[in-house]
């Protein structure tokens, strides 16, 4: 799962980019550069107010200057002149500069001594309360009154107070009228943006609008008079509901201000309006410009992105058609086109899939079906999952549904069995040919043989159990009928070997009895035939002695023979005492003897040393004697003959051989060769009875071993034997 | 996102733009809220400005004073002044023209021709006038929308007759008055005189004259000199009074010197010079009062202004104050505004309580001062309601 929590949709996301990576900072950078310009713009502008002010208080100063120099001639004029001089020259000066409404000199005692123009109702009168006067102490430097507004004219006005050397002073009435008609002169058409004096106290002195300086109007609460009466100054102040810009500059000399002002809104205005002008039109822009972006994105993005997601959806529940959808879309972009074309490629490779899969379930699902083995799949629990039909036939359960409504447990006959298979199949995860009983659904119960396995998950967990079941009840039941059958099969061969031993032991001792019995006969002919020759050799003639003699060479024979047979019979009945015995020893010990009964003849043993053997040492060297004088004598034709004795493992078997480089014999009489007096070459070649292979013979199976030969004509023959 | 949600959000980036316009509008008119207009009319110019002026200054003391503070419930004031310049034909002009900008009463006029002149007009257009200086004893009953904050200067004459008579022991006295503030100066005089007549004293003789004409105080003041009294009664502007005071010590004429209180302003003595040490000054207010008030409002008025206020700066102040409360509990609505002003008891103003009475006129104390060193001093306080010194 992707862990994002909510993921946004593209062109919502485009549209967030688009406001805080792009119309933010534009905006911000706009704002940043219209508070910057009108921050530079603010700045000049207040410059400019301070230029302003400053040209008129320079008027100002001039104007106060000017107006002491005068006073400071009629006070000189004063000291050195008559009072009729000095009337003259004050009212000539008084009409020459016109700066001064009234002039008056004042004596010692601060009564008006002389003025102009002259006026009798002053004349004499004590002007010693005026503050100037009173509380002047530097009596050298004139003295600027507060203003007020002259009863006389109506217009602002000041007293200048010249203090005299030798006491008394030249007190000026100035009219401010002339500052007045200055600051009309250059009066805007704008009612805020002004030009204005103030005294000290705020109160206007010249004004644009003259009534408010007639109304003797006070601006002393505006934040520039506040600060302009310091120093040059500059700020922005709310003026009659507006905001202003001012600049401020004092006239030292009387503390009036010059103030300069002009409304932030007329000059800013046009540049406001254009700057939001601007503003509005990029912010249009840019909203078209988002919004055709955002169609082209949907149109081109969006959309395609959408059909894919609701094509992967459709996949998804199996529906492959939808898709086609996503062919017929306009694609712009490479990427989503190779997107989009590998999407097409993903669905008809899946529904290929789909389809194969979808055979191979149905093949599968038709093998589960029809499969005569039972089938199954059951949870960790034991719950039954999933059967096919043989399993549910095997079980004789009426449904599906009957049969997957059990648990695997309750089928078992003997709970022990499931704990085992269950153990089982968990620690090796694979349980072969597990047979138990079960419970059949008419609770019968059946043999069963279970193949199954474990499958786990990716954790190892357990997922489910999965297997086959045999019914085996039939195969049980014959098991058990063979084995009942072997085990009567059993009995009655040991009933017959038993009989068939006495019969045996009857029989050898029927054959001793008999042979026993036949020597007598046998030596009495003999005998007989002995006195004939002997009593009647005279009587006789020589084909009547070779008669006899031919009769008593037979009789001697028979008798040889019945002793054979009483020898092998013998063998039959000795008891046997199993010891260890050297067959090296045993071997070399008989073909030494044989060479000493012919000493002329040339023959090599080969005798491989330390041949050990569990046997009866007696009917051993009996089965070596035959098989060695055997060998010796199918030799004695060769001029350089050889006699092996040794043994070989053949499969893990040990065997003993005798071989010699003989005359053999032919293989196809090889089974005849054990058989009593059984002869495959003429005696007057190899002399012998024919009766010691038997001996070798029935001495091996008496140790439980066989014997057996092999050999060619002409080349020698080899003969095995084995002891258990 | 849907095309609704993509109009939503132009939408709301609109709505942010509008709404931070919004704002900033709404900001501004809360600042100021629909300020309440108030008038104030008198003479600015001519004549007698200084009444005028200094009685604004007053007024607009104390509405820059309510402003910040925050004004009425938030409401500033906005004060409209107009220039009557001292003419009667002129006071009904402006005031028509306050009436017609909305203003929910007006404070004026400062004195009592321009005030008489407006009566009819308030009474038409039921807006409450205030004076603070107006004192013409037949303003009284005149209308129900007229109040004062000082006190019918009849009252005040009859009481600094009885004042003069009795306890300077002045029995025979002259009068000089100026015609060209008749409303006053002559009601003054009538009843002063027929006081100080009644009380058994003798008014010499009562000399008009007229300030406009300028004309020359010495051959006057000879005349009263010859008829032989104890002393002078002056009723005129404060410059005037000076320069009759003037002239009086100039002729070498050292009579006890007796001033209305129309010239109890500073230029009486700046003007007056050493000629003015020493006279009484029937004063409608008491500007040597120590209050802690009252010294603040003086120290403000300085700071504020330049200069010292004068009775008529004190007064327009109160003017102002009583309005502003009034205002208060009408919650800045002309109407109920003339019974919330009725219902005025023990007003605290800077110096004294008033009250007003049912005619509107204020019923407080006034004070007789005297010119020391260049200083009046207040030495008597006459109570409301009484002819007697107390």
């Amino acid at each position: 799962m992707l862990n994002q929590g909510n993921p946004i949709a593209l062109d919502k996301m485009m549209l967030r980019m688009m406001i805080l990576r792009l119309l933010l900072p534009l905006f911000l950078l706009g704002l940043l550069s219209i508070g910057l310009i009108g921050y530079l713009g603010e700045r000049s502008l207040e410059v400019q107010q301070i230029q302003r002010a400053e040209f008129v208080a320079r008027i100002v100063n001039h104007y106060l200057d000017q107006s002491n120099r005068i006073l400071d001639a009629i006070a000189r004029a004063s000291q050195n002149s008559t009072p009729k001089e000095l009337s003259i020259f004050m009212q000539s000066t008084w009409e020459a500069y016109g700066y001064f409404d009234t002039i008056y000199y004042l004596t010692k005692d601060n009564r008006i001594r002389q003025l102009v123009p002259p006026n009798p109702r002053y004349l004499g009168l004590d002007m010693s309360n005026l503050p100037y006067i009173r509380g002047n102490i530097d009596k050298t430097k004139p003295e600027i009154s507060h203003t007020f507004i002259s009863l006389r004219t109506g217009s602002p006005t000041v007293y200048i107070i010249r203090p005299l050397p030798d006491g008394g002073h030249v007190v000026g009435e100035l009219s401010l009228k002339s500052l007045q008609d200055e600051i009309e002169l250059n009066k805007s058409a704008a009612r805020a943006e002004a030009v204005f004096i103030m005294d000290s106290s705020g109160t206007l002195i010249a004004h644009p609008s003259e009534s408010l300086v007639r109304e003797q109007a006070n601006l002393g609460h505006l934040e520039i008079f506040k600060k302009g009466i310091r120093h040059a100054t500059s700020s922005v102040y709310n003026y009659m509901g507006m905001g202003i810009l001012g600049g401020a500059v004092p006239v030292k000399q009387a503390h009036w201000v010059v103030v300069a002002q002009t409304p932030l809104l007329m000059v800013l205005g046009p540049y406001i309006w254009t700057l939001g002008a601007i503003f509005l039109a990029s912010l249009i822009v840019w909203l078209a410009l988002v919004w055709n972006l955002r169609k082209q994105l949907r149109f081109h993005v969006v959309n395609p992105l959408v059909q894919l997601s609701l094509g992967t959806t459709a996949i998804a529940v199996g529906d492959y058609s939808q898709v086609s959808v996503l062919a017929a879309m306009p694609i712009a972009f490479a990427e989503l086109s190779r997107l989009a074309t590998d999407f097409l490629k993903m669905r008809d490779a899946l529904e290929a899939r789909q389809i194969a899969l979808q055979e191979s379930e149905n093949r599968y699902r038709s093998l589960f079906d029809r499969v005569p083995t039972g089938l199954f799949r059951s949870a960790p629990s034991g719950q039954l999952e999933d059967v096919n039909p043989a399993f549910i036939n095997m079980l004789g359960y009426p449904d599906r549904d009957k049969m997957l409504s059990v648990n695997d447990a309750d089928l078992y006959l003997i709970t022990g069995d499931r704990d085992r298979w269950h153990n089982l199949v968990e620690q090796t995860g694979l349980v072969r040919d597990f047979e138990t009983r079960m419970y059949r659904y008419d609770k019968e119960i059946i043999w069963v043989r279970i193949n199954s396995r474990v499958a786990t998950g990716g954790n190892d967990e357990v997922l489910f159990y999965e297997g086959s079941i045999e019914d085996i009840t039939d195969r049980k039941r014959a098991e058990k009928e063979v084995r009942e059958l072997n085990r009567s099969l059993e009995r009655r061969v040991e009933d017959r070997t038993a009989a068939l031993k006495n019969a045996n032991k009857e029989l050898e001792a029927f054959a001793y009895s008999v042979a026993h019995d036949l020597r007598a006969p046998l030596r009495r002919i003999d005998g007989l035939s002995l006195a004939i020759s002997e009593d009647y050799s005279d009587r006789l003639d020589n084909l009547g002695i070779d008669y006899l003699n031919r009769i008593r060479v037979s009789a001697q024979r028979m008798g040889q023979l019945i002793d054979d047979l009483l020898h092998l019979s013998k063998i039959a009945r000795i008891e046997m005492q199993i010891e260890d015995v050297s067959i090296s020893k045993l071997s070399t010990f008989i073909l030494s003897s044989l060479h000493d009964r012919e000493p002329e003849r040339k023959v090599s043993p080969i005798i491989q040393t330390d041949i050990d053997a569990k046997a009866d040492p007696n009917l051993m060297r009996i089965v070596l004697e035959n098989l060695l004088e055997n060998a010796w004598k199918f030799t004695s034709e060769k001029e350089e003959a050889e006699i092996e004795v040794g043994t070989i493992f053949v499969e893990g078997e040990k065997v003993y051989y005798v071989r010699d480089n003989g005359a053999g014999f032919d293989m196809q009489y090889a089974k005849k060769l054990f058989e009593p007096f059984q002869r495959l070459h003429p005696e007057a070649a190899f002399p012998g009875n024919g009766i010691g292979l038997a001996i070798a013979q029935r001495i091996i199976a008496r140790h439980g071993g066989r014997i057996w030969a092999e050999a060619e004509v002409d080349k020698g023959a080899t003969f095995y034997f084995t002891l258990p | 996102m849907s095309r609704q949600g993509f109009l939503g959000k132009s939408a709301l980036i609109i709505l942010i733009v509008a709404l931070i316009g919004v704002l900033m509008s709404v900001f501004e008119g809360c600042a100021r809220k629909e300020p309440i207009k108030i008038g104030y009319a008198a003479q600015l110019t001519g004549i007698q400005s200084n009444i005028g002026v200094q009685a604004r200054n007053g007024v607009q003391l104390a509405v820059e004073e309510i402003n910040d503070s925050g004004g009425i419930d938030g409401r500033q004031i906005d004060l409209l002044v107009r220039d009557d310049k001292g003419k009667p034909d002129e006071a009904q002009i402006v005031d028509k023209e306050l009436i017609k900008a909305g203003v929910v009463a007006i404070i004026g006029h400062a004195t009592s021709g321009q005030t008489k002149a407006v009566i009819p007009i308030i009474n038409d257009a039921h807006i409450v006038l205030i004076s603070p200086t107006s004192s013409a004893p037949d303003l009284t009953d005149k209308s129900k929308y007229f109040f004062r904050v000082t006190i019918p200067h009849d009252v005040r004459a009859a009481a600094f007759a009885q004042l003069i008579y009795q306890h300077r022991h002045i029995k025979k006295i002259a009068v000089i008055y100026d015609t060209d503030n008749a409303a006053y100066s002559q009601s003054y005089q009538e009843r002063f005189t027929s006081k100080f007549r009644e009380l058994g004293g003798t008014v010499s003789k009562v000399t008009p004259f007229s300030s406009k004409e300028e004309p020359n105080f010495d051959p006057m003041l000879k005349d009263l000199r010859s008829t032989g009294v104890q002393g002078l009664l002056i009723i005129a502007s404060d410059f005037d009074t000076a320069l009759i005071a003037q002239r009086t010590r100039l002729i070498g004429w050292n009579i006890p010197l007796f001033s209305s209180g129309w010239a109890q302003t500073e230029t009486l003595i700046k003007s007056g010079g050493r000629a003015v040490e020493g006279i009484e000054i029937e004063q409608s207010y008491n500007l040597d009062s120590k209050s802690k008030a009252y010294s603040d409002f003086r120290k403000n008025y300085q700071k504020r202004f330049g200069q010292e206020p004068n009775y008529a700066a004190a007064l327009g102040y109160e003017a102002a104050e009583v309005l502003i409360a009034a205002l208060k509990k009408t919650g800045g609505k002309p109407d109920g505004l003339r019974e919330e002003l009725l219902k005025t008891s023990n007003f605290k103003g800077l110096v004294d309580t008033f009250s007003f009475n049912k005619y509107g006129d204020a019923v407080r104390p006034f004070y007789v001062g005297v010119i020391r060193n260049g200083k009046i001093v207040t030495i008597d306080e006459i109570k409301p309601g009484s002819n007697r010194k107390p």
